[in-house]
């Protein structure tokens, strides 16, 4: 009997464990080198007259050609709609958006003007991007983790430019629904009630449509602002982006720390994306210490509705640095920010 | 007796597929205790130099009072992998250790941290400083700037963090499972390591390396600039296996080409190379459909096979990692970007670094 009543316990558990993988417990954690169903790039670039450029690319790695029938449009399992949402990172979360269907194994690359400033758009200079993927049919957010992507920023005038990833998000309703309501191409709806979505039709990054983002971010190192004495101008701009949009201004939290692991605290904030100059974002004029490199720490204690004085704690943020020798041609590089932890609060794309 | 494993197998059965759900890959942009960086380029003569940084994000500055060690402090050992040329032998490894101490960052210069390495790659172990043995200490990050002043050149990537498992598969440390820093020692047999003094990526010691390599995008080789791309490849199987890589290579048609290519330890290799499917990457089609798009294509890479050619040893779906750099050439200027390669699932083939010989 109590032989019984172990096997049988042990049993419940091998299969309690089994459900708690099909309920998504726990989560995998955001992973930006992997496919997902929302990319994020961080920045895109688009003013010609100023000699800037964004070629902006995106890739579907589902290779399924079998028809679907019934299907409206017909089309094959393969298929995915990719929604662009270009937002405009100068403070008036402008939002411009269109789509383009990519059948199985398709990319498309195109230049940020072409979509923007050439359909007759004069804002959206610069700012972040978003592709989420929708079912051709319905529309609807799907759980399609067959994207990639990436984005080339050049600087014609300074014959500089650089690469970075889009960040692949992946949606859980696979992980997480037993048996979710598919579209006719077999992809699970993200964000309907049946799945365990809100059905608000936004993008909740709340471990249960999509991924949460990061809980802290960090700078791996960045170069002494040099004074140009040396003949050369280092330059290290931090690009920064929230969920929150043009209401709410985010209080940054810097840990830097130099060269004798000396650390350095310092605050600052912005409003929905920023590219700034690193040390005046965190208001450092001293940077003699930092040589070669130092390292920081970002993280954000809380938001402020500068309407309606609404707090938001731990709000979400993603970013990367780019660096460049100033009046050295072609010398800039960047990267997206290194990161860890899963942040407490979810972050919402509402980009109606 | 025979009731034991009848009793336990579903749980061990279930904890095994749960074990992996854990953390299935490496997130090469959060902290790990193996760190990667895809290209070491000191050849002084070509003008190029690399800026390698590490950082410790373990803040602890607590004192351990036996050693009077902060307890955030841990000792990296570099391993440089030079580049010997495609050819068995082809791998020769130099190790240089460094302390570093809580929120501590080293920056070298890697032709002077290491004049024996003109070409190649770097890998970076986090050990304790006391026993030099291997600690899980999912605390560095790092990244590397690539230049070429002579063309006015640079591109950077982020290191590749590889997260050890060792206190996630043993959250009740047993006796000697830890440092006197409080770390799991990743290789002991009490944490499930196979104590070869080496990092094995093997779901174990740390996360396995990924099944596949993703380049997201690639332009077309362009009659008006010069342009390409060059993939970079290193695989951790040593000196004598010759790699083989399956491409499949998608263009603006969604045509798909496959090819295959070969390579020991690392290697720099233009895609013109691979496939002259990067000149023409729109088919029959002229002008190029629709309008507003660029001509680019995507590609898919895995291991097919690795050799030794002398032991004619076989390594199948072998282990691998990548990063990208993009040229384009035009009048009076230059440009160069690149950045680490996608990937996705997990390679099954139980490899080490540094690497112990193979058959």
């Amino acid at each position: 009997m109590t032989i019984n009543i172990r096997k049988a316990t042990l049993v419940a558990l091998a299969f309690g464990a089994l459900a708690g993988l099909a309920s998504g417990q726990p989560v995998p954690r955001l992973n930006d080198h992997v496919p997902g169903s929302v990319l994020i790039y961080p920045i895109y670039i688009s003013d010609f007259t100023n000699g800037y450029a964004s070629v902006v690319s995106v890739s579907n790695t589902n290779g399924d050609r079998r028809f679907v029938l019934p299907g409206n449009p017909p089309g094959v399992r393969g298929d995915v709609l990719a929604h662009y949402f270009w937002i405009d990172g100068t403070g008036t979360w402008n939002v411009f958006d269109n789509q383009a269907l990519l059948t199985p194994n398709d990319t498309r690359s195109i230049l940020s003007y072409d979509a923007l400033n050439g359909t007759g758009n004069q804002d959206f200079e610069t700012g972040f991007l978003v592709i989420e993927a929708v079912d051709p049919e319905t529309q609807e957010s799907v759980d399609f983790d067959y994207l990639i992507g990436d984005i080339i920023l050049v600087d014609i005038a300074g014959t500089r430019t650089w690469n970075i990833e889009a960040t692949g998000i992946k949606a859980l309703t696979d992980e997480l629904v037993g048996n979710p309501v598919r579209s006719n191409r077999g992809h699970a709806f993200v964000d309907r009630v049946a799945n365990g979505g809100d059905g608000d039709g936004n993008l909740d990054f709340d471990n249960v449509e999509y991924q949460r983002w990061p809980d802290v971010l960090f700078l791996s190192s960045f170069f002494r602002q040099d004074d140009g004495a040396n003949g050369t101008n280092n330059d290290c701009d931090v690009i920064l982006l929230t969920d929150l949009g043009r209401d709410f201004r985010v209080n940054l939290q810097f840990l830097f720390y130099d060269r004798d692991e000396d650390e350095t605290s310092r605050t600052g904030d912005f409003v929905c994306w920023t590219r700034a100059d690193l040390f005046a974002l965190a208001n450092i004029t001293a940077t003699a210490s930092f040589d070669p490199a130092g390292w920081g720490r970002i993280n954000s204690p809380d938001a402020i509705n500068l309407i309606t004085g609404a707090v938001v704690a731990d709000p979400c943020l993603m970013g990367a640095m780019v660096q460049s020798i100033i009046g050295q041609a072609g010398l800039e590089f960047g990267h997206l920010m290194h990161h860890s932890g899963i942040n407490p609060t979810a972050a919402q794309f509402n980009l109606d | 007796m025979t009731k034991h494993p009848k009793t336990w197998g579903p749980l061990v059965a279930a904890l095994a597929l749960l074990g992996p759900a854990l953390q299935a890959q490496p997130i090469y942009l959060e902290p790990g205790s193996v760190l990667i960086y895809p290209v070491v380029d000191s050849r002084r003569g070509a003008g190029t130099g690399t800026v390698i940084s590490v950082t410790n994000t373990n803040g602890n500055i607590s004192i351990e009072p036996n050693t009077q060690t902060p307890f955030g402090t841990t000792q990296v050992r570099f391993y440089y992998a030079t580049f010997a040329g495609q050819g068995p032998g082809g791998w020769q490894l130099t190790d240089i250790p460094e302390l570093l101490t809580p929120n501590d960052i080293l920056t070298v210069l890697a032709g002077d941290h290491n004049p024996q390495t003109e070409l190649g790659w770097l890998f970076i172990v986090a050990e304790d400083p006391e026993t030099e043995e291997l600690i899980d200490f999912d605390y560095l990050v790092g990244d590397e700037v690539v230049v070429d002043t002579s063309e006015n050149e640079s591109v950077s990537f982020p290191a590749m963090a590889f997260q050890s498992l060792s206190q996630e598969n043993n959250p009740v440390p047993g006796l000697n499972a830890r440092s006197s820093l409080g770390y799991w020692f990743a290789d002991r047999a009490v944490n499930g390591g196979n104590a070869n003094n080496a990092a094995d990526f093997n779901g174990l010691e740390y996360v396995r390396w990924p099944n596949e390599i993703l380049l997201s995008s690639f332009l077309e080789l362009s009659n008006l600039t010069t342009q390409g791309a060059d993939l970079i490849f290193l695989s951790p199987l040593g000196a004598d296996f010759r790699v083989g890589l399956r491409f499949l290579i998608y263009d603006n048609e969604e045509d798909q080409f496959s090819r295959t290519f070969t390579f020991f330890c690392w290697t720099q290799v233009p895609l013109q190379n691979i496939s002259s499917v990067v000149r023409n990457l729109h088919g029959g089609e002229d002008p190029r459909t629709p309008p507003e798009e660029l001509d680019s294509g995507w590609m898919r890479v895995s291991g097919d096979v690795a050799v030794n050619p002398i032991t004619r040893y076989l390594v199948q779906d072998p282990p691998f990692v990548g990063a990208v750099v993009q040229r384009v050439i035009a009048p009076g200027a230059n440009y160069e970007f690149g950045h680490l390669l996608h990937h996705s699932g997990r390679n099954s083939f139980n490899h080490n670094l540094p690497s112990t010989p193979l058959p």
